[in-house]
């Protein structure tokens, strides 16, 4: 082969190494513009489920709120007002009797009671009565009251000195929820003896810091997913723009820390 | 230019150092398929120094690469094993190494002796590695783990040898063919391939350094 012939070869060889080399830079291109737009459709996607189970979420405390609401009116209106109408009608019945219907009178009297009680208990427990009246303080203030049993399962509230503020009638209702929840799971699950709420207001954001002394959690466990109650709770918070923080270790009790800013009742 | 390409042959001698030293520098941070690397280039640079030793002492290397093929094809399989365990299970590797060991050593014996460029194991080897590397790339594709492919070690690794293998496949053919050509020939194609080491090193570089900086 003589000179030119093999300079031609060798071109030849070298426009080949290099378009392999082009061609390969062109699968390493198209595989990172491939995989970024891959990655992209992902994290919509992820991003359109988790919009639809929030949405999902505020949507169902909606509607449990509408539910409540319902049945505390239904049970107070109605079934409050039987009970109320039959008392009457007892004590109408003529004076004229024997011992023993005299004691059926009696039994009868207390059972209605009891049934009235109760109506109200429920009635109070699915809307409590006072928060849109009172505000969340005072209703909070009553609930942890009624809860407390001394010496045997403590719950302290304390409000600062200077909280008097009303907040959105909605707000109120989910802060309120909220505690409920968490005094229900620490009732349930974590073998406290006491519960401490501490209600304050820092500039424009409102704090509330519940803890217990029961027997904690692991916060890796809240990395590793949410319990319904957890994610219901967050919900309600983000409802009115709040922040759940969450510190637990296992045997050292759990605290909550919830903050949001403050949004004061439009009496307009 | 023939001088420029002797310069670069020369240069791509030594560019093996800098990921070698970069893995050494940092060897406790290397793991898995990382450390066959760090491992893959005390090969590379114990080669390098024989090759250069010969080539002082006018002793015919050839032989040298046909030893170094099979050993850098292992080492490379068992790499992409390691990153891939899933894909090339231990068993699919060692066979794989085994054949390729077989081949290339009766082409050695029968077909293209150590007195010249073991042309066809070269390709071979070249065109099995260039499918380890898109096999990487699918799997990276298949399970959507990696966020930033760009902080990703094995990633950068693939690429190098991707793009080595890619740009030498060819010359690995025609290797024996233009031996007999003009010697400034031969330099010019030689020191393309120079160039395709230096980019080979300088990507397992970045590798290296990403390995080593990576948050776990």
């Amino acid at each position: 082969m003589d000179g030119s012939a093999q300079t031609d070869v060798i071109l030849f060889l070298i426009a080949g190494m290099l378009t392999l080399t082009l061609l390969a830079s062109g699968v390493v291109l198209f595989f990172v513009i491939y995989q970024r737009k891959m990655l992209q459709q992902q994290l919509e996607h992820r991003e359109f489920e988790a919009t639809h189970q929030e949405k999902l979420l505020q949507s169902n405390i909606e509607q449990m709120e509408l539910e409540r609401t319902r049945i505390a009116k239904d049970l107070h209106d109605e079934i409050g007002s039987i009970f109320s109408t039959l008392k009457l009608k007892i004590k109408q019945i003529g004076k004229n009797t024997s011992d023993n219907d005299e004691l059926l009178k009696k039994q009868s009297s207390e059972i209605i009671d009891a049934g009235i009680k109760s109506v109200r208990r429920i009635s109070h427990d699915l809307l409590p009565p006072g928060l849109e009246i009172f505000g969340l303080a005072d209703t909070l203030e009553e609930y942890c009251a009624q809860m407390n049993a001394p010496g045997v399962f403590e719950v302290h509230y304390y409000a600062a000195p200077d909280f008097n503020q009303r907040m959105a009638s909605g707000t109120e209702l989910d802060l309120f929820r909220i505690v409920q929840e968490l005094t229900t799971n620490t009732i349930r699950h974590s073998e406290a003896t006491r519960i401490d709420i501490y209600f304050e207001q820092q500039d424009n954001t409102l704090i509330l810091t519940y803890s217990d002394d029961g027997k904690g959690f692991d916060p890796m466990l809240l990395e590793k997913g949410k319990g319904l109650g957890i994610r219901s709770m967050e919900a309600r918070a983000r409802r009115f723009n709040g922040k759940m923080i969450w510190q637990s270790s296992p045997n050292k009790g759990t605290k909550v820390c919830i903050s949001a800013p403050v949004i004061l009742k439009n009496y307009g | 230019m023939l001088e420029l390409s002797k310069q670069i042959i020369l240069f791509s001698s030594f560019v093996v150092l800098l990921p070698f030293g970069l893995a050494l520098f940092w060897r406790k941070k290397l793991t898995g398929a990382m450390y066959v690397l760090f491992c893959f280039l005390i090969l590379g640079v114990t080669t390098q120094m024989l090759g250069m030793l010969t080539t002082q002492n006018h002793i015919k290397n050839l032989p040298l690469l046909h030893l170094y093929t099979v050993i850098e094809f292992c080492w490379i399989s068992w790499f992409y094993h390691v990153a891939m365990p899933e894909q090339f299970t231990r068993k699919k590797v060692i066979a794989i190494m085994l054949i390729f060991g077989l081949g290339a050593t009766l082409n050695t014996a029968f077909l293209q002796p150590v007195t010249q460029f073991n042309t066809y194991a070269r390709t071979v080897e070249s065109i099995i590695i260039i499918t380890y590397s898109l096999s990487f790339f699918y799997k990276i594709i298949d399970e959507m783990q990696i966020l930033k492919l760009e902080k990703e070690p094995l990633f950068w690794i693939n690429i190098s040898f991707l793009l080595y293998f890619s740009g030498g496949t060819l010359l690995f053919v025609f290797s024996n063919f233009i031996l007999p050509f003009k010697n400034s020939l031969n330099i010019y194609v030689w020191a393309l391939h120079g160039i395709f080491s230096i980019l080979l090193y300088l990507i397992q570089s970045i590798g290296i350094w990403m390995a080593a900086h990576k948050q776990t």
